[in-house]
């Protein structure tokens, strides 16, 4: 028998039915994760926005730049979450977006587009 | 021997050597602690500034504290914010992260300090004493036990699976390495499951993948489970620094099996840290009493110790094929032996003959490494821990932003992020239905070096025979189905619904 590049997937395939019939016949014996518990009183509004805020910064990273991205994730997550002094949320936003910036782009030299294109970034 | 050690003495142990082995470690720690840029990224970036120091023993000592100094970084952020940057302090986070979650942050840093510090030594003594002879032990495995170990490494996960839970396990572990085939295979030009994205040609990115399984799982609850998280900063002081001699005693012995363990694993090339820290976890969890056992994977001082140690012992280990074979175990000793190279120093066989000043000074610095990181961080332990009593509004944000450049930086690539959002809402809902997770990892992990070995065995023996022809292939792969089906039949035995 040749080794193929669609061999490994099959086995996989065939052991992946072979697991989930057994998990579907078999008794289920585990107590359901402690997780669930209270999952009405959940935050899902707050998680939804979140992960929504999430995306976006992967959407603009690259077009927007590291420091603006940055400053706008940290200020508008933290302000989701319940920080209530705007002062200091921008502050952090800013000093953290500099730092790893400097860090990562300067020290390491592993290169990150820190700025907007029209104002000298390139993408 | 006492001679060679002398040689590599005399060859290390200088004032600028010191400093070196200290700015190693520190910046190695504190780099090693972002997640996402692993021991691996961390020596490449520094072998140009080892390069310039000329020296082959300053630039190895250099590189040795950087080593050790990221490995310790990497279990800091596992431990912490259960953001494991690389896959060898995936197994640290299983009780690290409870124990921080329980108030004991700086005492599960200490542990994971003395217990990299012994596997680390411990490992460079048996180096010492069998380089020599371990080379020629490695030799003797072909692609065929490469393939039976993995196998063998996947069915290990039965125990970290708790009862039960088997068969959702090997689920996830079959995930796993399905997720692992995505991208071209080594053996072949075929691109596999990319949907037409290009940017999945060369496969998922391994920080992606444990950044949304792990790290961004974990900040969704935080901000789902909103009472659970506020309890958890009230909780976040960080006494108990110190281990009581009951835990002493209590893990003095997982460290001197898994110093053993872990070495003797890392010698195998392409094993490694990881599987060594997996294992090491699993046996502890099966050797432990049965009070003690329940307690892994909440906060258990065992295992955290053992995979630490195992570890730091393999890591060492994994410098053996390297130094007598020349062939890189892993893929931090395969950029070590790149800087070996350009500081013209050839591993291999004649080394130790050639240039034992060289081959001494490699062990002297690892003595050196361990030392120093030891001595560097115990104090500065309550400092690091510190970064847990950052308030919830700023700590979940900083968890997600350090996710999501953790992935990107590594391939500069904005598709990378949106692959890792979406993984990490898969392993929430995963999470929710009592799925383990971290099987699937290990699968992930394995699965391409198990396919590339299964490829290499099956074109030499031209097809599956090599399974039952080559006796210590089939008494691994054996082995490897009695781990599976032994607690599998265990539960049945048990009444269900415990």
């Amino acid at each position: 028998m040749p080794f193929k590049p669609n061999t490994m997937p099959l086995g996989l395939a065939a052991l992946g039915i072979l697991f989930s019939s057994l998990l579907l016949l078999m008794p289920n014996s585990d107590d359901p994760s402690k997780d669930v518990d209270g999952w009405r009183s959940f935050a899902w509004k707050e998680t939804a926005l979140l992960i929504g805020l999430a995306i976006a910064y992967a959407v603009v990273l690259r077009p927007v730049g590291f420091i603006v991205s940055t400053t706008l994730f940290i200020i508008l997550s933290s302000r989701v979450l319940g920080e209530t002094n705007i002062v200091r949320s921008i502050t952090t936003g800013i000093i953290t977006s500099g730092l790893i910036w400097y860090l990562v782009d300067e020290v390491l030299g592993i290169y990150l587009v820190a700025m907007p294109a029209i104002f000298g970034g390139s993408s | 021997m006492i001679e060679g050690l002398l040689v590599g003495l005399q060859a290390a142990i200088s004032p600028f050597n010191i400093l070196m082995v200290f700015i190693g470690c520190f910046l190695g720690t504190f780099i090693g602690m972002l997640p996402g840029l692993g021991p691996m990224s961390i020596i490449a970036i520094m072998i140009p500034i080892a390069i310039q120091l000329g020296d082959p023993a300053s630039a190895l000592i250099l590189l040795s504290g950087v080593y050790y100094g990221a490995i310790f970084g990497g279990s800091t952020s596992s431990i912490l914010i259960n953001a494991p940057g690389v896959a060898g302090t995936v197994a640290s986070s299983f009780d690290g992260y409870p124990m921080a979650r329980a108030g004991q942050a700086g005492k599960a840093l200490t542990i994971a300090a003395i217990s990299s510090f012994a596997g680390g030594t411990i490992g460079a003594i048996l180096l010492m004493i069998f380089a020599p002879v371990l080379s020629s032990v490695a030799k003797l495995f072909w692609s065929a036990e490469y393939f039976a170990l993995m196998v063998l490494g996947l069915t290990a996960i039965a125990a970290f699976a708790g009862q039960g839970k088997i068969i959702k396990a090997m689920c996830m572990t079959v995930f796993g390495v399905m997720l692992a085939t995505v991208g071209e295979s080594a053996l072949h030009n075929a691109a596999r499951f990319t949907m037409g994205i290009m940017d999945l040609q060369s496969g998922i990115y391994f920080v992606t993948l444990v950044m949304g399984l792990f790290a961004l799982p974990e900040a969704i609850f935080l901000i789902l489970d909103k009472k659970r998280s506020q309890a958890m900063a009230n909780n976040n002081k960080i006494e108990n620094l110190r281990i009581t001699k009951e835990e002493a005693r209590e893990i003095a012995p997982v460290i001197g099996r898994q110093s053993l363990l872990g070495f003797f694993v890392g010698v195998l090339p392409g094993a490694g840290a990881t599987m060594a820290s997996f294992l090491g976890y699993g046996i502890e969890r099966n050797l432990a009493p049965s009070g003690e056992r329940e307690k892994f994977g909440q906060g258990s001082i065992r295992g955290l110790a053992a995979p630490e140690t195992a570890n730091n012992a393999a890591c060492t280990g994994s410098f053996v094929p390297m130094l007598t074979l020349g062939i890189p175990g892993s893929g931090t000793t395969a950029i070590l032996l790149g800087a070996l190279v350009a500081l013209s120093i050839t591993p291999g066989p004649r080394l130790m003959e050639d240039q034992p000043e060289v081959f001494w000074a490699v062990i002297i610095s690892m003595y050196l490494g361990n030392l120093v990181l030891l001595i560097l961080n115990l104090p500065l332990i309550p400092y690091i821990a510190k970064l847990l009593t950052v308030p919830r509004h700023y700590l979940i944000p900083f968890v997600i932003f350090f996710s999501l450049i953790g992935a990107y930086i590594g391939q500069n690539n904005a598709t990378e992020l949106l692959i890792m959002i979406a993984l990490g809402c898969m392993a929430t809902v995963l999470r929710f239905g009592g799925f383990p997770l971290p099987p699937m990892i290990i699968g992930f992990i394995l699965g391409g070096m198990l396919e590339d070995n299964l490829g290499r065995a099956m074109r030499k023996a031209g097809g599956m025979e090599f399974m039952w022809e080559r006796p210590m292939t089939l008494a691994i792969l054996v082995l490897a189905l009695a781990l599976l089906i032994y607690p599998m039949l265990k539960d049945r035995r048990r009444p269900s619904g415990e």
